[in-house]
């Protein structure tokens, strides 16, 4: 069966959507990553 | 277990939830890709509707969550309600990034054309533009009630928008395709087809709940940062 020659559309809008949402939850991992460290070293102390 | 324990504990189950989505969604492209038949006229380019209708979906439903949970805030003035709507509308900023990137992916080679200013999509465009600026004024504002207060009535308004945007291929000639599943008659898609798209549509709910339930967690700990520096622990 003959289709439309677009598959190059679909790969890019799937490549696109992967990227969007891994690069999403690593910057959400991060930011709590460097939340939780900023917090640890404010309440670090040396006497404890 | 303290309120830091608290939010670090919530933000490890958000992750695995995360995690659990991201190989769900592995599983989406390979059922999508390799085992869900092409449709006949369209081509390949309609396998982007199993990405761009539910990331969709979960934006529209992250929104809607939002604007419900900022009605509750001004009712009941509980914190955990505004950070809960500020984590909901981040996420469905993100989901929409998507539905906007993927759906004009779509249009070129089915339309013919990137973009059209037609009802659905400019509203569409006009929702995310408006929860982007939710974001940006709440960064802007130092005062956690007003913060919130002014959140909350954006947070409403955005609401307002979700069932126009569903009803907006009824109410304007526009060329983008009516509701397949949520309308009041049967889902007008083949079987295999359905239940790419169901599966899809499941796997970004789970991708809702992990990036809420982490954004939430992040909320957590910059909200006892502030509480310590105002105590003077810092």
């Amino acid at each position: 069966m003959e289709y439309p020659d677009n598959g190059a559309y679909m790969v890019a809008a799937y490549i696109v959507a992967a990227v969007v949402l891994v690069v999403y939850s690593v910057g959400l991992s991060v930011r709590i990553m460097w939340e939780s460290r900023e917090n640890a070293v404010k309440n670090w102390n040396p006497r404890q | 277990m303290n309120p830091r324990q608290n939010a670090v504990r919530l933000n490890l189950k958000g992750q695995l939830i995360t995690w659990v989505a991201l190989l769900g969604l592995a599983g989406v492209y390979v059922r999508a890709l390799a085992f869900t038949p092409i449709e006949r006229t369209q081509g390949p380019a309609q396998k982007i509707f199993y990405l761009h209708a539910p990331a969709a979906m979960t934006a529209l439903m992250a929104f809607a969550l939002t604007g419900v949970v900022s009605i509750f805030y001004l009712w009941l003035k509980d914190r955990k309600l505004d950070l809960f709507a500020a984590s909901s509308a981040e996420v469905g900023v993100a989901f929409s990034v998507v539905m906007l990137t993927t759906g004009p992916i779509w249009g070129k080679p089915i339309w013919g054309t990137w973009w059209s200013w037609d009802a659905r999509l400019t509203s569409t465009l006009f929702i995310f533009l408006l929860f982007v600026g939710y974001l940006v004024m709440r960064g802007a504002l130092e005062d956690p009630r007003v913060r919130a207060q002014y959140s909350s009535v954006i947070g409403i308004m955005g609401l307002l928008l979700v069932p126009f945007i569903h009803i907006s291929v009824y109410l304007f000639r526009t060329l983008h395709p009516t509701p397949i599943i949520a309308k009041p008659s049967a889902p007008s898609l083949p079987q295999e087809m359905l239940v790419t798209l169901l599966i899809s549509a499941l796997v970004f709910l789970l991708f809702y709940v992990g990036f809420v339930t982490q954004r939430y967690s992040l909320g957590l700990l910059r909200e006892l940062k502030h509480e310590e520096a105002a105590r003077g622990i810092s």
